[in-house]
């Protein structure tokens, strides 16, 4: 799981590097020679969604959302790893909902043949990394849920 | 039930989610949705839910956050810190506090390439506490100088909290940037102001510096002439009307890289940690903006912030006194939320009430980066304080909330500044873009 997230955050990464070197190029030729490219407004919007949307699985895997941890002084170890476990749980059932619901609007613009008015790209096409990002997000945070619960586990075992 | 009090019941609960160790994005996004299907119907709020993410990330004046995030992670692997300090310390030769003075230009030149407080706090606590250690200042100033000179990142332009404030409050990025320019010359010279106080107090706490040579003095200046172009062309370029914020962003972030390149400040290795951990940053931003524009449906509905101004109507508060409440809520709130989850909690629902009142949106996107920065370095949480503390373990966290405090008192200043003078905020966005 870990190195297939990676691998999307390091896609992520590259399509940032593509995103500002498709922008500099555009300013400089539009400053320059006057002649801007054309659709850097589509592509830039569109790789937007694939640096957001391929690197949030790596997000969730790593617990690398914002979470304001001021309880931890008052409670236990136990009692933290309590209330790590309803925070998952929300999550599953927040990204759970936020998967599905995403299909009727992606199935939309495919069946009504939406398109990128520059680059006359097929916007279902977009889709397709948004929900394969939620969908692995969502995995991740069962597999980070699964892993807490297997360490616990282990460590309830031990006399 | 009537709307109004479901707004409340959801504000109460989001709070309560939060503090429970729930994600705030996960918080807001959970919280938005029930509360907007308990106000307008299930199915409405699930076709919110499932549209709002794709909206909002293939937004393209969202993207302007991953790349002036990147440029602020590239400066930072760059060795720009170690010049932009050298440099500064050149101007202060023989005074005493010498290296506690430059930490704090050095962090508000770094802030012009830079918009985050972290970062520019980590990196300056590797380049400035050794110096200092070595030449015998007190822990409690060092630490304190770095802390409250990193809070600079994000009010001086670019800096990623206005960008979000500018998403969410429907602003000019541009405008943000110039109204941020002159608070932030200001704060450092209210810290510098702080760090002779502390000095005339004190004095055991520093030594006489060492002194520079004139020939030190100007290569020190000499080498940061393409730090001074990067934050000409990216934010010049910007308040010149030659670039929109997001070809700023993409031509700074650019630069960044070029300069650190060719600089020999920045290995291949280097730029990949900058970039990878640019989408660490901007991923964490996005779920949190995502969330937080579906929690906004929510509070529209509720018509919480009509209520909110009815209600400051009837008790006549004037337009000062409602701000020093708004104020006091949020250097409260700072206590214990962290800026970003802040800005997007409230804006929706204090924003119309603010302009209702007379004062400027743009004005208050200062006002509350201000606020923002108390926070990073006010205990309990300040995060500055816990960056500079995780690279020299050795100094104890308490001596370091011993050294910021002087530190405290130049937000609080600025803040009376601004309520009392809006235009050191607003001078500058009028000048540059003057209304048509």
């Amino acid at each position: 799981m870990s190195r297939l997230t990676r691998w999307l955050a390091a896609l992520a990464a590259l399509a940032l590097l593509v995103m500002v070197l498709a922008i500099t190029v555009d300013v400089v030729r539009a400053n320059v020679f006057h002649r801007p490219i054309k659709g850097v407004f589509d592509l830039v919007s569109t790789l937007l969604v694939l640096v957001v949307f391929l690197g949030i699985p790596q997000t969730f895997l790593t617990q690398g959302n914002v979470t304001v941890d001021l309880i931890d002084r008052f409670l236990g170890r136990r009692g933290v790893a309590v209330f790590r476990a309803i925070a998952g749980l929300l999550t599953v059932v927040f990204l759970g909902l936020l998967f599905w619901h995403m299909f009727l609007p992606a199935l939309d613009t495919y069946q009504f043949d939406d398109r990128k008015p520059d680059l006359d790209l097929p916007i279902w096409m977009i889709w397709v990394p948004v929900l394969l990002g939620t969908g692995l997000a969502l995995l991740a945070v069962i597999v980070v849920i699964a892993r807490e619960l297997r360490t616990r586990g282990g460590e309830g075992g031990r006399p | 039930m009537s709307v109004q009090s479901i707004g409340l019941i959801g504000m109460g609960v989001l709070v309560l989610m939060i503090f429970l160790r729930v994600p705030v994005a996960i918080s807001m996004g959970l919280v938005g949705l029930c509360g907007y299907a308990a106000v307008a119907g299930w199915d409405r709020a699930v076709r919110v839910l499932g549209q709002v993410p794709f909206d909002v990330a293939s937004g393209y004046d969202l993207s302007v956050v991953p790349m002036f995030v990147l440029m602020g992670e590239l400066a930072t692997r760059s060795g720009m810190s170690a010049k932009l300090y050298n440099a500064a310390r050149a101007f202060f030769v023989g005074f005493r506090g010498a290296q506690a003075l430059a930490t704090l230009g050095a962090c508000a030149a770094f802030g012009a390439v830079c918009g985050s407080s972290l970062a520019t706090a980590a990196t300056m606590t590797r380049i400035a506490i050794p110096q200092m250690r070595r030449l015998g200042y007190d822990d409690r100033l060092s630490t304190g100088a770095v802390a409250a000179g990193g809070s600079l990142g994000i009010l001086i332009p670019p800096s990623i909290p206005l960008v979000i404030y500018a998403i969410i409050a429907e602003q000019s990025v541009a405008k943000l940037f110039a109204a941020g320019m002159i608070p932030g010359l200001v704060l450092t010279a209210l810290y510098m102001l702080m760090v002779v106080a502390v000095l005339i107090w004190k004095p055991g706490w520093a030594p006489t510096d060492p002194g520079m040579s004139w020939r030190e003095r100007f290569a020190a200046l000499g080498s940061i002439w393409s730090i001074a172009i990067l934050f000409g062309v990216a934010i010049g370029g910007l308040y010149a009307g030659w670039f929109t914020p997001t070809e700023a962003a993409a031509i700074g972030a650019f630069g960044a890289w070029g300069l650190g390149a060719l600089g020999r400040g920045l290995s291949l290795k280097q730029t990949w940690a900058a970039f990878t951990d640019t989408i660490r940053t901007t991923c964490m931003l996005f779920m949190i903006v995502i969330c937080a524009v579906i929690f906004s449906y929510f509070v529209v509905q509720t018509q919480l912030p009509d209520l909110l101004v009815s209600w400051m109507r009837t008790i006549e508060l004037g337009p000062v006194g409602l701000m020093l409440i708004i104020i006091a809520f949020y250097v409260v709130m700072g206590c214990f939320l962290d800026g970003f989850g802040m800005i997007l909690i409230t804006v929706p629902v204090f924003l119309p009430l603010i302009v209702q009142s007379g004062w400027d949106p743009i004005w208050f996107g200062v006002i509350l980066v201000v606020v923002i920065e108390l926070g990073l370095i006010h205990p309990p949480v300040g995060m500055n304080i816990f960056v500079i503390q995780a690279q020299v373990p050795d100094v104890p966290v308490l001596k370091i909330y011993q050294g910021i405090i002087p530190f405290l008192v130049a937000p609080f200043l600025l803040l009376g500044l601004l309520l009392a003078f809006p235009d050191i905020a607003l001078w500058l966005p009028q000048t540059l873009f003057p209304p048509r």
